[in-house]
């Protein structure tokens, strides 16, 4: 797994959001790939490889995904629930990446089996320290688990 | 509908009129009764007691009077005897007349002696008889016989030598009645041979009859007898008042207890009370005649005797019966009045109870509250007239028990209504909240209370409750809870949405202050861009947060619109963006007449106009229609176009606050919702009709409460 690259599937409806993640995983010396999909529906898509996502070569499965929880068309919870219920998805590890520090976004997450739950700093330095210490944790040190097939 | 009259009857004077005399009247009445009855009694016992013991007084003088001139008389009788008795001139007058028949001088004498006697009254006749009973002499001098009782007593009555009575007898000449008085004569004064008898016959019709029958009072029916034994039988003596012939005739045996008379001969004194010869019930006084063999007997008729006292009696009835009559009405009239007072208190007892009654079902009509009463015996139910209104029956439609008010609740709760209805039982008190279905099929919601009720002694006898219609509640709590999930997702999304372009503003300042260190020009600007737009972004949201919460706050004055007007309206403020497209616009129906808050109208159109033409997509020939249409009763608007189209799957989420379908299109995600919130005012409602993605899409809604009136008609 070592070596490989990190693929990694942004679900973010905010541009400058999702530049602020590109800008830090960017800034990361291992070798990694970032997806950007904007709402529920196309994350869906991608997941299943369906539509304009249907080239796996273009679409490899995610290590990773991470995930804002309002988004349009489809939920951000809705994806999760969806993943975590399909066998075929459910081992790939989720983090929420939100603004939302709602008590019930929380419940819902971890009881859809969310693997983490981060909510975005107004703050840039904290913001910035979040990103990367999730770098650091997920495409350093976290061990992903085999997919074979 | 035996339930319904249970309540109804409420009204009805209860029961039926009283009847009942009060303990208290009745016992008065009885001791008045009591009082005047044995007052009267003792009255006229007293009354009877003193009248009989005058009637006695009066008898019993009468009699003592009679028995001593009787006796008087006698004594004077023999006394008479007595003058001839051992006189020697008259011995001598009478030996010469009997034995010198030829001195004439003797017979002149004699008889001279003898019309002496006889003009003193007391006798009708004298005989003188010699010692054999024959008859020597009679005066008066027309000739006579002597009768032979005396003749044959003769020589009797010259042994014994001493003056003697001849009671009273039947003379054998003239059959009529007599007594005597016996003079033996004899030769010389001190004894001798007896030279005859002298009788001195007595005619009781003179003076002893009349004296009898003599009475000192007025009477109808008192008299006096005299009687004397006779064997065994009693024998009358004199002449009756009330029967002829009796003297010496009329006897009756001395069994006959019955009669005074016997009673006397027996030997009975003093105030008796019988039955006389008449058969006459007689009150009698009884005496014995000294030194001779009669009886007395004084006696009157209790008739007449208590006579008075039957008067006096009637009297006395009368006056009792007066006087219980008295006291009588006196005690009726008293319970009149107490009934009347009775009546008027109930009366005005039962007028309360109606007013109370009627203020009831008027409450229970204002409050929608009706109720109800459970007998759990014959398990029948009594409902209020409020009820029947709640559940939409007439009363004499049905016939309620616990069944059958079962079937009128929601099939749905109707487990729940079961185990109320056993939680009242087992806890005393429960609460009810359950659908009805009325008969005319809609649904209503009420909510009630139940408890059970006991009878004095503790025992279960029914349940009683009340049961509401909270359908209006329900509606509001409804409504409520819309509102409130929709502020909820309005803080919630105010939170993401707000804190969103914050976040990118903070990120991009810390980015922007690292790449103008490092003077990287191209970042500076990308940095610089990213926090306008969030800037930007965070403006439009805090203006259209501002409009929305306007809604329903602000209202501008009611103004009468057509639809045209208001969609041309709507069409200028979005002409730009629309000329920049090429997008043709048809408007059908604008005469359609409206009225309401116009710039809040306005809005409506505006939205949707500015929604069709952000999701026109490519269409080379983008065209959107704006119209109304007649669907039964209501008039439906619709703003239709040929662009992107909406996937069914969001046709619900585009009316949500700050929901958008694509990140890439402008806007806040607030247009749609606002548009819902002014329909919604209107009572109206929104729908969206797509076929799919590129098959354009359509918005209909309803303004129920702006609509005036629709009229047909296209213009373009």
């Amino acid at each position: 797994m070592r070596g490989e690259p990190v693929v990694i599937l942004l679900v973010e409806d905010e541009p400058a959001h999702a530049e602020i993640v590109r800008r830090n995983f960017q800034g990361f010396r291992l070798a990694n790939r970032l997806i950007h999909v904007t709402d529920g529906e196309a994350a869906l898509n991608y997941l299943y490889r369906r539509d304009e996502f249907r080239d796996e070569s273009h679409s490899p499965r995610p290590n990773l995904v991470l995930l804002d929880l309002r988004l349009p068309k489809v939920d951000g919870l809705e994806v999760l629930r969806t993943m975590k219920e399909d066998p075929a998805l459910c081992r790939i590890p989720v983090v929420i990446l939100t603004t939302s520090a709602a008590e019930v976004d929380l419940v819902k997450a971890y009881e859809y089996h969310a693997n983490s739950y981060l909510v975005k700093p107004v703050d840039f330095p904290q913001f910035i320290s979040l990103m990367e210490t999730l770098g650091y944790y997920w495409l350093a040190w976290n061990e992903f688990p085999y997919e074979g097939v | 509908m035996a339930g319904a009259d249970l309540e109804h009857s409420l009204v009805k004077p209860p029961g039926p009129p009283r009847q009942r005399l009060p303990l208290g009247l009745i016992l008065i009445f009885a001791f008045l009764c009591a009082g005047i009855v044995s007052a009267g009694y003792l009255y006229y016992h007293g009354y009877e007691t003193s009248h009989r013991q005058e009637v006695e007084k009066q008898l019993i003088s009468v009699g003592d009077l009679k028995v001593a001139e009787l006796a008087q008389w006698r004594k004077e009788r023999l006394g008479d005897g007595g003058i001839f008795f051992r006189n020697t001139a008259f011995s001598t007058l009478v030996g010469r007349y009997y034995y010198q028949p030829t001195d004439l001088e003797a017979q002149r004498e004699l008889e001279s002696w003898l019309s002496k006697v006889l003009a003193y009254g007391q006798y009708d006749r004298a005989f003188l008889l010699d010692p054999q009973g024959i008859e020597r002499l009679s005066l008066p001098l027309q000739p006579e016989r002597i009768a032979s009782v005396i003749s044959q007593r003769t020589p009797e009555i010259l042994e014994t030598g001493a003056v003697a009575f001849q009671d009273f007898f039947r003379d054998d000449q003239d059959q009529r009645v007599y007594m005597a008085v016996l003079v033996p004569i004899f030769d010389l004064p001190d004894g001798g041979p007896p030279l005859g008898l002298l009788v001195l016959r007595i005619d009781p019709e003179q003076y002893l009859y009349p004296f009898i029958n003599r009475w000192p009072t007025p009477s109808q029916t008192a008299e006096t007898l005299l009687v004397r034994r006779d064997g065994s039988d009693v024998l009358y003596l004199n002449e009756l008042r009330f029967q002829k012939d009796t003297a010496l005739t009329l006897r009756y045996p001395l069994d006959r207890q019955e009669l005074p008379a016997a009673k006397v001969v027996l030997g009975e004194k003093g105030i008796v009370d019988g039955t006389d010869y008449r058969g006459a019930s007689v009150i009698a006084d009884l005496q014995a005649i000294p030194n001779s063999p009669w009886f007395l007997v004084a006696r009157i008729d209790a008739a007449e005797a208590f006579g008075p006292l039957v008067a006096q009696l009637w009297v006395m009835i009368f006056l009792v019966a007066a006087l219980l009559f008295c006291s009588g009405a006196g005690v009726g009239f008293v319970w009149r009045q107490q009934n009347t007072r009775f009546y008027r208190e109930r009366f005005q007892a039962s007028e309360a109870l109606r007013q109370s009654e009627a203020s009831l079902q008027r409450a229970e009509a204002i409050g929608h509250l009706g109720h109800w009463r459970l007998n759990l015996a014959n398990e029948q139910l009594s409902w209020s007239e409020e009820m029947y209104r709640l559940y939409g029956i007439r009363p004499e439609d049905f016939t309620f028990n616990y069944a059958v008010f079962t079937r009128l609740v929601h099939p749905e709760d109707r487990d729940d209504f079961d185990q109320t209805t056993l939680a009242i039982q087992k806890e005393g008190t429960a609460l009810f909240a359950y659908r009805i279905v009325r008969a005319d099929g809609e649904i209503r919601y009420v909510s009630g209370t139940g408890e059970l009720e006991r009878d004095p002694s503790g025992k279960v006898v029914g349940m009683f409750g009340t049961v509401q219609d909270v359908t209006g509640l329900q509606q509001k709590e409804r409504e409520l809870q819309e509102k409130n999930a929709e502020l909820e997702r309005f803080t919630y999304t105010i939170s993401h949405d707000l804190k969103s372009p914050l976040v990118t503003v903070k990120t991009f300042l810390g980015y922007l202050k690292e790449d103008l260190a490092h003077s990287e020009e191209e970042r500076v600007e990308q940095d610089m861009g990213y926090i306008h737009g969030a800037a930007d972004k965070m403006t439009q949201l805090l203006d259209e947060l501002l409009e929305m919460s306007r809604i329903g706050r602000v209202v501008n004055p009611p103004v009468r619109v057509e639809l045209g007007e208001l969609a041309q309206e709507a069409l200028n403020m979005v002409a730009g963006r629309m000329a920049e497209k090429g997008v043709e616009v048809l408007v059908e129906n604008p005469n359609v007449l409206l009225k309401g808050d116009r710039p809040r109208l306005v809005e409506i159109w505006q939205n949707l106009l500015e929604n069709a033409v952000k999701f026109a997509g490519d269409q080379p020939s983008p065209r959107i229609e704006i119209g109304a249409q007649e669907r039964g009763p209501e008039t439906l608007f619709f703003v239709r176009d040929n662009g992107l189209g909406i996937d069914p799957r969001f046709q619900e989420r585009v009316f949500n606050l700050f929901e958008k379908l694509d990140p890439r299109i402008e806007g806040t995600g607030l247009g749609l919702a606002m548009v819902k919130r002014i329909v919604e005012l209107y009572g109206g409602k929104i729908w969206l009709e797509s076929k799919g993605l590129g098959k354009g899409s359509c918005f209909w809604f309803t303004l129920p409460q702006a609509v005036l009136q629709a009229r047909e008609g296209v213009s373009k």
